[in-house]
């Protein structure tokens, strides 16, 4: 039949114009693959990506050090967007917490999953679903490696937050 | 279906190889529970050694495993990832299969160390 014919070759066009995802060798997640995203697709990834921007730029107003975001959508399917800080003592790491989550719910209108709360250790998260925020001491940052593990993720740009901040009339204070 | 006595091999890089349930909650222990280990097997010159007491969090079961859209999952060996007390992993890759189940039982942190995902 005429449809099926055309139905065929609408596949193998498709399937030509994109190929497989390479094979991933070793251990760690699997190469990025490079199928394009949908418009809606695009729109999620980019309220994941400004939601990552503002949990970075409370990091770094709390003076989390080396702050990073990581676009992990080509390699895992269950977040978009990892967020990386380094803090210093339990107190600075609930602290940061409190305030990401006002932050995330003030500007974004975004809850994290429910969980048990900031319990004893060093090494806290908040999921909220696309973004994910990985709070940890100096000491655990380099022991688990996480950007080791995610190392072809791509680095998403957060110097855009101050020209960001500036466009829409930030109101806090840098205090001297 | 991890009951007391039930050996889980581990499947992460803590350097236990083995563990035995001795203490589970409730009937029998399923993925995403929080059970307690006797280590049987290890690696020499590990974090944890054998006769130590640890907590696990139970990542692959033989028994299948129901998800809410009727589909079932099930693993060909018990498998477990050795955590301490405060829930953190004592290894740093878990380098089994871990389900999504794990993210609504709050342990993400087991789900960023690994690989696999199903």
């Amino acid at each position: 039949m005429l449809a099926g014919r055309s139905a065929s070759r609408a596949h193998a066009l498709r399937a030509a114009s994109h190929p497989p995802p390479p094979q991933a060798s070793g251990f760690g997640p699997p190469a990025p693959s490079f199928a394009p995203d949908s418009p809606s697709e695009d729109a999620s990834t980019a309220e994941a990506f400004a939601l990552a921007r503002t949990l970075a730029r409370v990091a770094e107003e709390g003076k989390g050090g080396n702050t990073r975001a990581l676009h992990v959508a080509p390699l895992v399917y269950w977040t978009r967007v990892m967020v990386l800080s380094t803090v210093t003592n339990r107190p600075q790491l609930r602290a940061m917490l409190a305030r990401m989550e006002a932050e995330a719910l003030g500007r974004h209108g975004a809850t994290p999953a429910p969980g048990p709360g900031p319990g004893r250790s060093t090494w806290e998260l908040l999921d909220f679903g696309d973004v994910v925020v990985h709070l940890q001491t100096a000491d655990q940052r380099a022991f688990y490696d996480l950007e080791g593990l995610y190392a072809d993720a791509e680095d998403i740009e957060l110097d855009a937050v101050a020209a960001q901040d500036q466009a829409a009339g930030a109101s806090y204070q840098v205090r001297l | 279906m991890i009951i007391d006595g039930t050996r889980l091999v581990v499947s992460d890089n803590s350097g236990a190889k083995e563990v035995e349930c001795i203490k589970h909650k409730g009937r029998y222990a399923a993925i995403g529970d929080i059970i307690t280990c006797a280590i049987k097997k290890g690696v020499r010159n590990s974090k944890v050694s054998p006769g130590q007491v640890v907590k696990a969090v139970v990542v692959e079961t033989k028994k299948e495993l129901r998800r809410p859209d009727g589909s079932t999952i099930k693993f060909d060996r018990n498998a477990c990832v050795l955590v301490n007390p405060k829930g953190i992993p004592i290894g740093t890759r878990v380098l089994g299969f871990v389900t999504h189940e794990l993210r609504a039982k709050q342990m993400l942190k087991i789900v960023s160390l690994a690989a696999r995902i199903f």
